[in-house]
């Protein structure tokens, strides 16, 4: 009876400890992201600011079109198609990634997210799948080289 | 009793073939929550951490179920152990017991296993442990995947392979880190194996010698957690004195 109660205070003080930490991660990260949205408004204000000025516009970075890319990922390799319009990563499909189990299949969804929202692959990999995360990540830079400016 | 054991045997075949990857995505769950505190950003759930969740409660309420029912790798580690048992048979040749002082400290080993995995996680090296993990080995055999680039988990894999063999339940009680988590669950008093010691055979310990973790019921609470529910206990005993629904004169 002893041990069970002492089991039943340690699950109460992780639990307790896990949340306090879950709530204090989370308030600080709500402040970077909003640091990081106001840093990238005024990063676009000025590039249209220089554009204006400058008379030019910058060369787009990508050509269009759709490029296929490939990386290793869990268990083998995944396919990505990226379509490229107007310069922007538009879209970013998983072609085919046989070895790769479904479930993490479908946590890549967020990562894809965020190499749209970032327009290239400096983005964080998500946890808990990190080897298919870098395969696709891999897949898309594969891909992108593809797309340079020619 | 037969139908228990075989009906064991069937469930375990079934989670294996259908779930052969809950016991390390759960994990990894944990490992996932380490990393993030050790990097200092929000712990993000995720299905796997559902999964934990799941696992943690039912371990809470009926035992560890999971590890003695539902485990691939657990399943893995019995039919490895039933295999040996069929060739020393076969040869006439016994390997001999691991005396019970040795099995017991050998049993605190997962907790140093599961304390280095999580401090490697916390200092940002979660993907070494990954990447010489023996389970990372599994899941790739157990999905079809590519093994070759990962020798240190191939040898730990063989290592444990034969550990299998001489021991039963040789990784869950000695090595298996998330087997050290789910000791450590309270374990709440309803669902769950009794002994009822009143009309036990004085100095019997059939049940013990039954018992793969070498465990007497409400004999020493401190290992209870040791219980994997497997049920041989319960089947070993000419007295049928164990039972896992509370008996209405303990209660007085």
């Amino acid at each position: 009876m002893k041990i069970f109660l002492m089991k039943i205070i340690n699950c109460i003080l992780i639990i307790a400890i896990l949340f306090s930490y879950q709530s204090f991660a989370t308030k600080r990260e709500r402040e970077v992201l909003a640091f990081n949205q106001k840093v990238k408004v005024e990063r676009k204000e000025w590039e249209k600011e220089s554009i204006r000025i400058s008379g030019e516009q910058n060369a787009p970075k990508y050509a269009d079109g759709k490029y296929q890319g490939t990386g290793i990922g869990f268990g083998g390799k995944i396919v990505v198609e990226v379509s490229v319009e107007n310069g922007d990563i538009s879209t970013v499909d998983i072609v085919s990634a046989k070895k790769e189990t479904p479930d993490y299949v479908k946590m890549m969804t967020s990562l894809i997210v965020a190499i749209i929202d970032e327009q290239g692959t400096d983005v964080d990999v998500v946890s808990g799948a990190t080897f298919s995360s870098n395969g696709v990540l891999d897949a898309v830079d594969d891909a992108l080289s593809k797309a340079g400016n020619k | 009793m037969l139908i228990l054991r075989w009906a064991r045997v069937g469930v375990q075949m079934i989670f294996f073939v259908l779930y052969p990857a809950i016991f390390s995505q759960a994990f990894g769950a944990i490992k996932d929550i380490a990393t993030s505190i050790g990097k200092g950003e929000a712990i993000t759930w995720t299905m796997f951490t559902t999964k934990l969740m799941i696992l943690i409660i039912v371990t809470a309420v009926a035992g560890r179920v999971f590890c003695g029912w539902a485990c691939s790798f657990g399943a893995i580690g019995d039919w490895m152990y039933q295999i040996g048992q069929v060739v020393q048979e076969k040869i006439k040749k016994k390997i001999p017991k691991l005396p019970d002082k040795i099995q017991v400290l050998m049993q605190k080993i997962k907790y140093v296993i599961l304390l280095l995995v999580l401090m490697m996680c916390f200092i940002g090296r979660g993907d070494f442990v990954t990447k010489n993990s023996p389970w990372t080995v599994f899941s790739l055999i157990t999905s079809g995947g590519e093994i070759s680039d990962y020798k240190v988990g191939i040898i730990l894999m063989i290592i444990i392979l034969i550990g299998m063999v001489v021991k039963e339940r040789f990784f869950c009680q000695f090595l298996c880190p998330f087997g050290a988590v789910f000791s450590l669950i309270p374990h709440l008093p309803f669902i769950k194996l009794k002994r009822r010691s009143e009309t036990c055979i004085p100095n019997c310990t059939l049940c013990k010698r039954n018992c793969p973790v070498n465990m007497k019921l409400q004999e020493d609470e401190f290992r209870e957690g040791e219980c994997i529910v497997c049920g041989r206990c319960k089947y070993g005993c000419p007295k049928n004195n164990i039972s896992i629904i509370r008996k209405i004169t303990s209660l007085e």
